[in-house]
């Protein structure tokens, strides 16, 4: 299924209430076999946005949403999500959970649950968060066309809907889980960040873009560490945009009468009555803490100020900047796909809301795609933009909706462009690969033979062997495009480094043979540097094979480019204090809780000795 | 008619161990009044507490009965930096209080959160019983954070005791410096009525002015959190942190604890995990405490003649901040800083405590007038990494490079002093004689 089918199938629930959710049991048989084979989903209630977000009745907005179809383990596992129920208050397991019978079948018994019910249950808040965890993680594997790994040595997630009592929610891999807080409000009102559609599918996101490039924990470029937050941000944004009921809601506020004409539909009437007033409630439960909602993200200046603003020189707050991007897209998707709704004139406002789904769900699936074309490390905004526009080419070459160019245009706002030759189309070098002595069929799952391949072609694809060079991860993938044909790629991720003190490294840098094709830069060392500092450099690519096994494209950051390697040696220099040993950036991967503390920064951080 | 002035300065720094006690002395050419009659000198004793004895083993009492004979038996002011009981036990055990009791200080100088007319309800975190009207919501909770997390460490000592477990957690460790030192504050509070009590935060006049003529005071730290937002950083959220900490030490050491009631299986592994996510939680609380209180610090400088002290108590970051924010437009209050000869090492000697951008003022100024730094530390007691470790090596170094950095931690003598003649005379340093 494509994450467009699977978005498809949202719909807000039936207007009956019943209150007590005894008397509303729905079995949902997900192992009844039909002729065509075992169901591949079943529905599950879930808040649609969050329990501020409420209907035209006043009741909290609720949608259905279709979740891959597993077998259920009680008290509540998949194969890839295992539900915790934890009493943070006790210091103990919570309640019970009882969603699933003793033969694996999924009861959803919140269809026509009262408001009370949704926000008392501990078992309605298990569902929502398997259900929208679940659902994230699907669009990311109908559009990567694959399983998504975890970063940790487990198949499965643990999600624990209370976890602690503060408002906060967090991705831990060392505990390999999500961990969802909840707090009191000055009415002395339990708050679940577990009730927050937007805040589940930001943390699932984090999880799952650790396990897809581990290596963008490694202190690097600016951008590299705004892209975690900002993706995480993008994804929520979309995929809460994705649910129908809410485009809506949102839209109500437009025409009452449920009718849509042109008049209404502008970009700035669909700018501020439905995308800010989304991003409006967005993360209020969590955000709040992390310092500026959503809304502000959206309603970023144009230009590139925000390069060199020192405000945008923390980590934390440079994802906005990818929010702002990706919100001028969808608005323009939206408004191109209204423009065909509406050339009658008018159109029903659900209609319209659905368009403004549909471009949501595309928009979603073509940003996750993205990920396999963006490089292992020394990731730029760049390298997002210019990854979705390639996979976006690989899939639907035609682009009938200009969407690519919406993309295009929206980042452009933000002074972020495609960099020239970043991906090198290696099918078009007059160069042909060299395939001696290689194993067509070994490519597809071992790195070692991969490795082979790019031990045989270092020149073609412009790599020098001379430093530590290994083969990170290979990824095939089958996806179908618009036109029903089969995609098939295998994703093939390398990783570069070199340790070596800051004047060892300038030194290198001086000599033409050790610099990339050609180029005049040298490693230019912040005034008053230890030179004598241990810093580690990194440079990578990924590697995209056709269904031959042939390469057709090369996203490559090359070790030696010496002005990159410059402006991340500046970076560093400005935020990250040496380790006890005396070196810089050279921690590959995350140690302890990245996310959880992430939203804390060190003003006085310069102060200190 | 013209204050008289000083004609020397003198300041002995006790060898305490791990903690601060400072007596400042000030020698006049003709007699100023004091209770009882008159006298040349006036003296002002700078905090008195420990946490680890000196490698001498110099008893408190011993200490005490040091600054009684060095005063000659009557204080004119006492000075208390801030409510950590590396400054304040002296005050309060019961084989110190009563000599420094009966030295009669004549002010009794501490911060304002130490007011006693502004005392939180410990019980209601965020909401505060505070009597005094117009103080603004910042302040009442800072106030109302810094005595529910004095509460905080206080049932995490008592529950360890309690449980057996009295000291052997890194946690508890922490709790223990944190805990509030009722004793000292007791007799504090005693030595302060009859209008003998000022509570200072930034910008104010002190009455300490009056007692030391020809010295000029000026008051630069704390800011309140109305004043100045860093210094309570993180309190802002601590409603529902604190009331969650309540919750938490509840369970820290229940009875049959250690093993978990969870049956083995995926669930245990993660429920432990969870469990031990609750001790970090709790000492991420200490910790903010710690430092909240350290930013309570009174910060002071006495100015006379061509030499100008400065006495921070363990003033982190936070707290400096508003005066270094202030200087940047102020050229007085930066001369003032520039000016500085004699420093009192902050916090021991810990990387929070001394700005580099302070200590920048000092060592790119074109004055090049000796400079003496006063540290009364003890190595190896805190700090796990080399970074964290008290005092820093690199603070060391630098104050080493730029002048004169007399640690109690360097020899055995019960004090050192550091005189000088006024209004120019240089520095000489004087340490006790070994025993």
């Amino acid at each position: 299924m494509t994450t467009a089918e699977f978005f498809e199938h949202t719909a807000p629930v039936a207007d009956e209430i019943v209150d007590e959710i005894v008397s509303d049991e729905t079995e949902v048989p997900v192992d009844e076999a039909s002729a065509l084979g075992p169901a591949r989903h079943i529905d599950m209630t879930v808040i649609a946005q969050d329990p501020t977000v409420k209907d035209e009745k006043g009741r909290i907005l609720r949608a259905k949403v279709r979740v891959a179809a597993d077998r259920f383990l009680p008290p509540l596992q998949t194969h890839r999500f295992h539900v915790v129920s934890f009493d943070p208050e006790k210091g103990a397991p919570g309640p019970e959970l009882k969603l699933v019978d003793d033969t694996g079948r999924f009861r959803d018994r919140f269809a026509g649950s009262s408001d009370r019910v949704l926000l008392r249950q501990h078992d309605f808040h298990a569902q929502n968060v398997l259900a929208i965890a679940s659902r994230t993680l699907s669009a990311f594997e109908a559009a990567l066309g694959r399983r998504v790994p975890w970063d940790f040595e487990s198949h499965q997630l643990y999600l624990v809907p209370h976890g602690e009592v503060r408002a906060n929610a967090y991705y831990s891999s060392a505990k390999r889980a999500l961990i969802f807080g909840y707090a009191e409000n000055k009415d002395g009102d339990k708050i679940y960040s577990c009730l927050s559609h937007d805040v589940i599918a930001h943390e699932t996101t984090h999880a799952l873009l650790a396990g897809l490039r581990p290596g963008y924990f490694t202190p690097g470029l600016p951008d590299q560490g705004g892209f975690h937050e900002g993706f995480a941000d993008v994804v929520a944004l979309l995929s809460v945009f994705a649910v129908p009921a809410l485009v809506e809601q949102a839209l109500g506020a437009i025409d009452r009468r449920g009718v849509v004409t042109r008049r209404d539909v502008t970009r700035a009437k669909l700018r501020r009555s439905v995308l800010l007033q989304l991003a409006e409630q967005f993360g209020e439960v969590v955000h709040g803490r992390r310092g500026r909602p959503l809304r502000e993200s959206l309603e970023m200046k144009p230009g590139g100020w925000w390069r060199t603003n020192p405000r945008f020189r923390q980590v934390h707050n440079r994802g906005e900047v990818l929010v702002a991007a990706v919100g001028n897209a969808l608005l323009d998707m939206w408004l191109g796909r209204l423009d065909e709704l509406l050339k009658t004139g008018s159109a029903s406002r659900r209609l319209a809301a659905e368009e403004g789904a549909k471009a949501a769900e595309h928009l979603l699936t073509m940003v996750i795609r993205a990920i396999d074309y963006c490089p292992p490390l020394e990731f730029e905004y760049e390298d997002f933009l210019d990854a979705i526009i390639w996979s976006d080419e690989q899939l639907s070459p035609d682009d009938d909706h200009g969407y690519r160019k919406s993309v295009r245009d929206a980042f452009a706002v933000y002074d972020i462009g495609r960099p020239p030759q970043q991906i090198v189309e290696v099918s078009k070098l007059p160069v042909r690969p060299n395939y001696e002595r290689f194993n067509f069929a070994a490519m597809r799952s071992d790195r070692d033979e991969v490795f082979r391949f790019v031990w045989e072609n270092d020149e073609l694809l412009g790599i020098s062997l001379q430093f530590q060079t290994g083969v990170e991860s290979i990824r095939p993938s089958i996806r179908v495009g618009p036109d029903g044909f089969v995609v098939q790629e295998t994703v093939v991720t390398y990783v570069q480094q070199l340790d070596a003190t800051v004047a060892e490294l300038a030194e290198l840098s001086q000599d033409p043979d050790h610099r990339y094709r050609g180029s005049s830069d040298v490693l230019e060392v912040p005034a008053g540097f230890d030179q004598e500092l241990r810093l580690g450099i990194y440079g990578g690519g990924a590697i995209i094979f056709d269904q031959f096994g042939r390469p057709k494209l090369h996203q490559h950051k090359p070790l030696l480019d010496w002005k990159r390697q410059s402006a991340r040696l500046a970076f560093l220099a400005e935020k990250t204090e040496p380790s006890a040993t005396g070196s810089i950036g050279t921690q590959r991967y995350a140690r302890g809780e990245p996310f959880a503390a992430l939203h804390r920064p060190d003003p006085f951080q310069d102060e200190r000795w | 008619m013209v204050s008289p002035a000083p004609r020397q300065l003198r300041l002995r720094m006790y060898n305490v161990g791990f903690g601060d006690c400072f007596l400042l002395s000030f020698t006049y050419a003709k007699p100023l009044p004091a209770p009882g009659g008159q006298s040349t000198v006036r003296h002002v004793l700078i905090d008195f507490g420990t946490t680890r004895r000196a490698r001498s083993r110099l008893a408190p009492k011993a200490v005490a009965d040091l600054v009684k004979a060095d005063c000659g038996g009557r204080l004119d002011a006492l000075v208390m930096s801030h409510r950590h009981k590396d400054h304040l036990s002296g005050f309060g055990t019961a084989a110190t209080k009563n000599v420094i009791a009966e030295l009669e200080p004549g002010l009794v100088v501490r911060p304002w959160t130490e007011d006693p007319k502004l005392a939180a309800d410990a019980g209601q975190p965020g909401v505060t019983g505070l009597a005094a009207d117009g103080q603004r919501a910042a302040d009442r909770a800072l106030l109302a954070a810094l005595r529910d997390g004095e509460a905080m460490a206080d049932q995490i000592v008592k529950r360890a005791s309690a449980a057996g477990r009295g000291g052997r957690t890194s946690l508890v460790q922490f709790a223990t410096d944190e805990v509030a030192n009722p004793n000292a504050i007791a007799e504090l509070d005693e030595l302060s009525k009859g209008g003998r009590g000022e509570y200072l935060s930034a910008g104010m006049d002190t009455k300490l002015a009056e007692l030391l003529p020809g010295v000029d005071i000026r008051v630069l730290g704390p800011p309140l959190p109305s004043q100045w937002e860093p210094v309570s950083r993180q309190a802002e959220d601590s409603e529902e942190y604190w009331l969650t900490s309540r919750r938490q030490i509840r369970r820290l050491f229940p009875s049959g604890a250690g093993k978990s009631n969870v049956p083995l299986g995926t669930s245990r592994w993660i429920m432990d995990q969870l469990l031990g996510d609750e001790q970090r939680q709790l000492m991420s609380l200490v910790r903010w405490l710690d430092d909240a209180m350290n930013n309570t610090s009174l910060i002071l400088t006495f100015s006379t003649g061509e030499h100008t002290l400065l006495f921070g108590g363990d003033a982190q970051i936070e707290n400096w901040g508003f005066a270094l924010d202030q200087a940047k437009s102020d050229a007085g209050l930066r001369a003032l800083l520039e000016s500085v000869d004699l420093y009192k090492v902050g916090h021991h000697g810990s990387r929070n405590g001394t700005p580099i951008s302070l200590f920048k003022m000092w060592a790119e100024s074109a004055d090049a007038r000796p400079f003496v730094s006063m540290m009364s530390t003890k190595e190896g007691v805190h700090g796990d990494s080399e970074a964290g470790a008290v005092p820093r090596s690199t603070l060391v170094t630098a104050l080493k490079d730029h002048g004169q950095l007399l640690s109690t931690d360097d020899g055995l003598s019960d004090w050192i002093e550091v005189q000088a003649s006024l209004p120019g005379g240089a520095y000489e340093v004087k340490h006790a004689p070994l025993h």
